[in-house]
């Protein structure tokens, strides 16, 4: 039980990105639901989790992109990492939690599309501002969507620090 | 072995990051067909028929709407057909009068995308037609737009297209009024950069770039970009060439594979059972 509800939880997200991620998207501003669930699980579980889950979750996104096998996998473990540390440091409010999922995705997708586009750094600081930036807002509210939808199903969830959350 | 133990105690987080560092950067760093194969496995067994579920069920709600689309592109494609045959015989005609060599056309298997990348940037896509619908590696994959990449890798009854929004795909272009040649590569988007063209070169914003077929893989005269700015490259010695697809790379449903050239006398366009389908929906739409 204790592996099952994050394979789920992967499942559930992946599913999302592939299948309603596209539907929503405004033009090629898309919700990143992978990073979402990536924060979510660090915020909650802690850095080595975090960390640990990052690279699952991105391994297995790389798998659909074998060209760059590992890079997803690297940059959603430095986001799970990161966001444990935060999990660690405080119990985020909605507002916090919106401002995490904006600077992790826009954090990503620096770091995702810098190496992604090397040594192209102009192409890619100007993804990062035309589609990176508006995309990290985009998936900041649909990270909130999500929470909220979690605290309307009363999901318990447990914060790294040791706390209990109702959701 | 004391002191490493309470390292790893003290900084095991950071110790476990810098591990899967390590790791992400061990399988970057692998050989393109070492991490084809190894996806390939992988993919195989769990994430495509996961898609392919998912694919399926997201589609139906668009099929109704698809298909008066498409009786409307069919009832279109017939009338452009018969123009096209007539065309076609009056061509030859003139070819044979003037004694021109024979030319070629192509084969297109129509293929249905099945997979995408879960990556914004989008550089492969998963179509449903293999090698037992005679694909083979490296065929060209067009849309109706243009050129869209190429097979990357082939199985029975899939295939894995590499987009030319890959940085590892660059294309011999030529331009279609100037035919000044350049290597067409990915910037971002649907943005490309025509490279190796000297200053002095005729290339001015409008042009249609189209393929060399220099290398043999993808035949010559296929349209891939229009030039969007042309400027002085920094050394004073080359142009700068920006171009952009006309294809939607993000949101394409359906491509086509070319698989063999076939001469142009012995093309029908359509196959005759084809046709006979087209007729029977002409006919039911003008009897509504």
């Amino acid at each position: 039980m204790k592996f099952l509800a994050p394979l789920l939880g992967v499942v559930i997200y992946l599913a999302l990105q592939a299948a309603v991620a596209g539907r929503i998207a405004i033009g090629p501003i898309a919700p990143d639901f992978v990073v979402v669930c990536v924060v979510l699980f660090g915020l909650q579980r802690g850095s080595i989790q975090g960390s640990l889950f990052g690279f699952f979750v991105g391994f297995l996104v790389d798998l659909s992109n074998p060209g760059y096998l590992g890079l997803n996998a690297l940059t959603k473990s430095l986001l799970g990492f990161a966001a444990g540390g935060l999990g660690a440091a405080a119990s985020p409010g909605v507002l916090v939690l919106a401002i995490v999922f904006f600077v992790g995705a826009l954090a990503h997708d620096f770091v995702y599309l810098l190496i992604y586009m090397w040594p192209g750094v102009g192409g890619a600081l100007l993804t990062v501002v035309t589609r990176a930036l508006p995309s990290a807002l985009y998936t900041a509210v649909a990270g909130i969507a999500v929470e909220r939808i979690l605290a309307l199903l009363g999901a318990k969830v447990v914060t790294s620090f040791g706390k209990e959350r109702q959701y | 072995m004391h002191l490493f133990e309470a390292v790893f105690q003290r900084y095991r987080d950071r110790t476990v990051l810098v591990v899967l560092i390590t790791l992400s950067i061990a399988l970057m760093s692998l050989p393109e067909p070492v991490q084809l194969d190894l996806a390939r496995g992988l993919v195989g067994r769990l994430v495509l028929p996961a898609q392919r579920a998912t694919t399926f069920v997201t589609d139906y709600a668009d099929v109704r709407t698809e298909n008066e689309r498409l009786q409307r592109m069919v009832a279109t494609l017939m009338l452009e057909r018969e123009r096209l045959l007539q065309y076609r015989d009056e061509r030859e005609r003139l070819r044979r009068l003037a004694e021109f060599k024979e030319e070629q056309t192509h084969r297109l298997v129509p293929a249905e995308v099945v997979g995408r990348d879960f990556d914004r940037i989008q550089s492969n896509l998963v179509i449903n037609k293999g090698s037992e619908a005679g694909l083979r590696a490296r065929m060209p994959v067009f849309s109706y737009g243009g050129l869209v990449g190429s097979l990357a890798k082939v199985f029975a009854n899939s295939s894995w297209v590499q987009l030319l929004t890959s940085k590892n795909h660059p294309v011999s272009c030529i331009d279609k009024r100037s035919r000044v040649v350049g290597v067409l590569e990915w910037r971002h988007r649907n943005s490309f950069e025509l490279r190796h063209v000297s200053s002095n070169e005729d290339v001015v914003v409008g042009d249609t770039l189209v393929t060399s077929g220099f290398g043999g893989t993808i035949p010559k005269g296929f349209p891939v970009a229009i030039v969007s700015r042309v400027g002085q490259s920094t050394d004073g010695l080359s142009l700068r060439v920006d171009a952009r697809s006309p294809v939607n790379f993000v949101s394409l449903e359906e491509v086509f594979v070319m698989t063999e050239e076939i001469p142009w006398d012995r093309s029908l366009f359509y196959e005759e059972a084809d046709t006979a389908l087209m007729r029977d929906v002409l006919r039911s739409r003008s009897q509504r």
